[in-house]
């Protein structure tokens, strides 16, 4: 048994592999994290699933380092001018099929943050999205049970294409 | 830096008696006019007056120093022709300030250091979005203002990177642009301003009870300690103190909030030099330590806790939870801290890498664990009465490097988990965290400063308040000189300590951009 295994039996009780649960037998879901106009909050919590206090392996997603491999874009923060450049050519990047997520309340412009210089009010393109994750900022365990939960809804997500 | 011109200069003794001799202008600030400001400026640097910040309000440049280090004084002085007389020549630490006033305001420090944008990446609606008439901006995209060496000082086999943080493990880090040769850099610059949100802009005109969610979102990690420094801003400006029992409740959301960044930043770092056994065992006692928050205080990152006079109540159901903290927290860091010294080679790997000397952090005004770390003898918790001197002995070190500044990390997590432990176990009843708001905003109008000693350090805010509207509104995160210091530092060190470097400053981008 692996330390870490050791450690999250002995701290958390028995981890539950959830491979079998999340259905995502012919596409694996690949997630890039981009942050726009964030607090740190979101984009933290998701890191966190990389760490020793979850085990990301056994959840039926991953967080890729590379666009490339990318097949989901999980955008965190308000969507701001700076930032929509990058955006745009993260997404053109992307190979198909390909699909957005949105994690937080800002993502979805229904955070604190209003209309200025800076911030455009509008939600990235519904159409593309296939999650929204709630929370100011969601825990890790909601981001992981939301995507698990998308997952198990069929082999592959209604909105990826 | 400019030498002195002794005929005219003020000696460090009479600069703020100079000063006081002044037309004072509300709490804070005294009028000065344009010739006395040009004589001033070369009295500059001044033992007895360390540059704070640095910002424009309607017509005038307003410049808070703090007079022996702790009490704020304040200079105004009318813009000429949209001008003024820069202080960066004498004082570094004022350069990212003066960046930014161009960026906002358009405003030119005469024989300014630097005046390249500092945030304004080229792609905001307007150009100098603050003016109250702002001009559309055309697509300028000054995204690659990076300083360029010339062509004459290039060196053979010169490399130019730009790393983005596009990438998840850089998520939170700036742009950079490094040159290279034989695996030395020569040039290192970092572009700030990609997560920008207009927050200070949106702040201005609103009604002060409704700031509080804005302030909560400037930085997540440090996000207590902005609510205290603003929620000490207006009682500052309404003359009134919250009560003790308040007082020292913020003391444990504060230090509560300080364990778990340094938490983080120390398992990023080592998880980037691959010590897991060290990294691991740090992440999961953060995790812990962030559900316990969740449990007590209802949010994993204690927004929402703090308010005018007054600190969140604990759920009813957890109040025996706290009375101490979870017992595998200290466990699993008392482990963690064990390995750091007994791991092979891991103290020699950190020792002497990006050193940040004495005078650099004096120069930049760098404080925090980073500056403590050189040598500067800053905490800006021993001046208030909340604290307990015993609380706090001095713990300064003198290498600079990655080392000391990790060492003083870890000696930061325990004073905080002896902080939170005797607060918890001696001093509380169960009506500590009762919600004791009280009118503390009765009094509309006037100024006020806030100061508390958040993750990266001493972290100010100035707010004038005219009729329960926020009229001006300033913000001194520690994260921007931090930023401006550790571009300087990574000149000449080696590509391959970049990382960990970077990572031993722990996160200023959202300090930064906010």
């Amino acid at each position: 048994m692996s330390l870490t295994k050791a450690l999250l039996h002995s701290i958390f009780g028995y981890v539950q592999v959830l491979d079998p649960l999340t259905g995502a037998k012919n596409i694996p879901l690949n997630i890039f994290p981009l942050a726009c106009g964030d607090c740190g909050g979101c984009i933290l919590e998701l890191l966190a699933l990389k760490g020793a206090a979850f085990n990301l392996s056994s959840y039926g997603f991953s967080l890729v380092h590379h666009l490339e491999s990318a097949n989901a874009l999980l955008v965190t923060g308000v969507l701001n001018r700076s930032m929509l450049p990058s955006l745009e050519q993260s997404w053109a990047t992307m190979r198909e099929p390909k699909a957005i997520i949105m994690l937080g309340a800002c993502a979805s412009n229904k955070g604190i943050f209003e209309k200025n210089y800076t911030i455009l009010n509008k939600a990235i393109n519904t159409h593309d999205c296939i999650l929204n994750i709630e929370g100011c900022p969601p825990a890790p365990k909601d981001i992981v049970e939301s995507i698990i939960k998308l997952l198990q809804n069929g082999s592959n997500p209604s909105g990826l294409r | 830096m400019r030498s002195r011109d002794s005929t005219t200069v003020h000696s460090d003794c009479k600069i703020i008696e100079a000063i006081r001799k002044l037309p004072q202008e509300g709490k804070f600030f005294f009028r000065i006019e344009e010739k006395e400001w040009f004589e001033l400026v070369r009295s500059l640097p001044s033992k007895k007056l360390s540059f704070l910040m640095l910002w424009c309000h309607a017509n005038d440049v307003q410049i808070l120093f703090l007079e022996n280090g702790y009490r704020p004084i304040g200079i105004k002085v009318a813009l000429s022709l949209n001008r003024y007389q820069a202080i960066s020549p004498f004082l570094p630490a004022a350069i990212p300030y003066e960046r930014m006033l161009v960026d906002f305001l358009g405003k030119e420090g005469m024989n300014a250091v630097d005046l390249r944008p500092w945030i304004d990446r080229g792609y905001w609606e307007y150009t100098w979005p603050w003016l109250d008439k702002p001009i559309l901006s055309h697509a300028k995209n000054t995204n690659d203002n990076f300083e360029e060496l010339s062509d004459s000082s290039k060196m053979k086999g010169q490399i130019d990177l730009k790393i983005t943080s596009n990438d998840c493990d850089r998520a939170l880090t700036p742009v950079w642009h490094l040159s290279l040769t034989n695996d030395k850099i020569i040039q290192a610059e970092s572009l700030y301003g990609y997560t920008h949100r207009g927050i200070l802009s949106s702040l201005r005109g609103k009604n002060i009870s409704e700031c509080m969610p804005s302030i909560n979102r400037i930085n997540a990690l440090d996000n207590v300690a902005h609510q205290i420094a603003f929620s000490h801003a207006i009682e500052d400006m309404a003359g009134r103190v919250p009560s003790r029992p308040v007082l020292q409740g913020r003391i444990i959301l504060l230090e509560l909030s300080r364990m778990s960044a340094y938490l983080l930043y120390l398992s990023q770092l080592f998880e980037g030099l691959q010590v897991k056994l060290l990294s691991s065992r740090l992440e999961i006692a953060r995790e812990l330590l962030m559900r316990w928050c969740h449990d007590c205080f209802g949010h994993r990152w204690l927004m929402e806790c703090i308010d005018f006079g007054c600190v969140k109540s604990v759920k009813p159901k957890h109040r025996q939870d706290l009375k101490r903290l979870p017992y595998k927290i200290k466990q699993l860091y008392d482990e963690a801290k064990a390995l750091f010294q007994e791991f092979p080679d891991l103290v020699k790997r950190l020792e002497k890498i990006g050193i940040l000397t004495y005078e650099q952090a004096l120069q930049f005004n760098v404080g925090g664990v980073i500056g403590r770390a050189s040598g500067r003898d800053l905490d800006i918790r021993r001046y208030a009465d909340e604290y307990q001197l015993e609380w706090l002995p001095p713990c300064n070190g003198t290498g600079g490097d990655v080392l000391t500044r990790v060492r003083l990390y870890f000696h930061e997590i325990d004073n905080s988990l002896r902080i939170i432990d005797t607060l918890l176990y001696g001093l509380y009843g169960d009506d500590t965290f009762k919600n004791c708001k009280e009118s503390f905003t009765e009094k509309n109008s006037g100024e006020g400063v806030g100061v508390c000693e958040g993750i990266n350090g001493d972290l100010w805010y100035y707010v004038s308040v005219e009729k329960g509207k926020i009229d001006d509104i300033f913000i001194r995160d520690p994260a921007t000189n931090q930023a401006f210091a550790l571009q300087q530092i990574m000149k000449n060190t080696l590509w391959h300590d970049w990382d960990l470097i970077q990572s031993s400053f722990g996160i200023l981008v959202t300090g930064v951009d906010f």
